[in-house]
C-alpha cells in the first residue's frame, strides 16, 4: 500500500513536470502553425483576391491541429449572419476559440488584435499588417524557442526531483 | 533515536544539491536559493526535538 502511494505520487509529480515542458514545445508549434497560417492568408490576399472568409476556409485545411480549428471556426462564423466582417466579431467567441491552445496571453491578445485589424482598409495596407505581423511573430517563436531550451529540461527535472523529495519526506 | 532520520537527512541533501544546480544552471537562482531554504526548514523540523533533548540533557548534566 505504501509502495503504491509512493508510485503515485512519483507518477503524479513526474507528470506534471512533463506536462509542463510539453506546453513549452506546443507553444512554438502552434506559433509556428500560426505564423504559415498568416503567410498563407498573406499570398491568399495578394495573389488571389480570396475574400477573407474563403481565404481562412482553404487555410484551415492546409493548417493542423489547433490552427486548423481556428481558421475553420473564423471562417464559419464569418459566414454565418450575412458575412460579417472582422472587427464585428465578438473578442470572448475568438477567445474561446483559443481556449485548448498552448499560447500564452500575451500571444492570444495579439492574434485577437490581429483579427480584427483584418479586412480594414485596402490591399496595400493590409499588406503593411500582415508583413508586420509575422516579424512580430517570428521574433516570439525565437523568444519562445530560447524559452523551450531553457524550460524544457528544468520542468521535467524539476517535476521528478520533487516527486522523490515529497516521498522521502513522508517516507 | 531512530537511525534511519540520518538516511534521510542525507537523501534531502543529495536532492536540494541536485535541484540547486539544474534551477542554477536555468538562471533562477532566486528558487535554487528558496529550495535550499525549503529543504534547511524540512531537515530543522526534523531535528529539532532531537536538539531540545541534547539541551535537556546537558541542563540535567551539569544541574543549570
Amino acid at each position: 500500500m505504501r509502495i503504491l502511494g509512493m508510485m503515485m505520487v512519483f507518477i503524479a509529480c513526474s507528470g506534471i513536470g512533463i506536462t509542463y515542458s510539453y506546453i513549452y514545445k506546443k507553444r512554438v508549434e502552434q506559433l509556428c502553425e500560426w505564423k504559415k497560417g498568416i503567410v498563407l492568408l498573406k499570398n491568399e490576399i495578394n495573389y488571389s483576391l480570396t475574400p477573407l472568409p474563403e481565404a481562412f476556409e482553404i487555410i484551415g485545411r492546409k493548417l493542423e491541429g489547433v490552427m486548423n480549428r481556428f481558421f475553420d471556426e473564423i471562417a464559419a462564423l464569418l459566414k454565418t449572419n450575412n458575412n460579417k466582417t472582422m472587427s464585428s466579431l465578438d473578442e470572448k467567441v475568438i477567445k474561446k476559440l483559443l481556449i485548448d491552445s498552448c499560447l500564452n496571453e500575451k500571444d492570444r491578445k495579439t492574434i485577437i488584435s490581429f483579427i480584427k485589424n483584418l479586412g480594414l482598409l485596402d490591399k496595400e495596407s493590409q499588406m503593411n499588417n500582415l508583413e508586420l505581423h509575422i516579424n512580430y511573430i517570428q521574433q516570439e517563436i525565437d523568444a519562445a524557442k530560447k524559452d523551450e531550451e531553457k524550460n524544457n529540461k528544468l520542468f521535467k527535472t524539476l517535476g521528478i526531483l520533487s516527486g522523490i523529495f515529497i516521498i522521502v519526506i513522508f517516507i | 533515536m531512530d537511525i534511519s532520520i540520518i538516511f534521510k537527512i542525507a537523501a534531502v541533501g543529495i536532492l536540494i544539491s541536485v535541484l540547486n544546480q539544474v534551477l542554477d544552471r536555468a538562471g533562477r537562482e532566486e528558487q535554487a536559493m528558496l529550495t535550499t531554504l525549503a529543504g534547511l526548514v524540512v531537515v530543522l523540523f526534523w531535528v529539532i526535538h532531537y536538539i531540545s533533548d541534547l539541551f535537556t540533557e546537558v541542563q540535567q548534566l551539569f544541574q543549570l
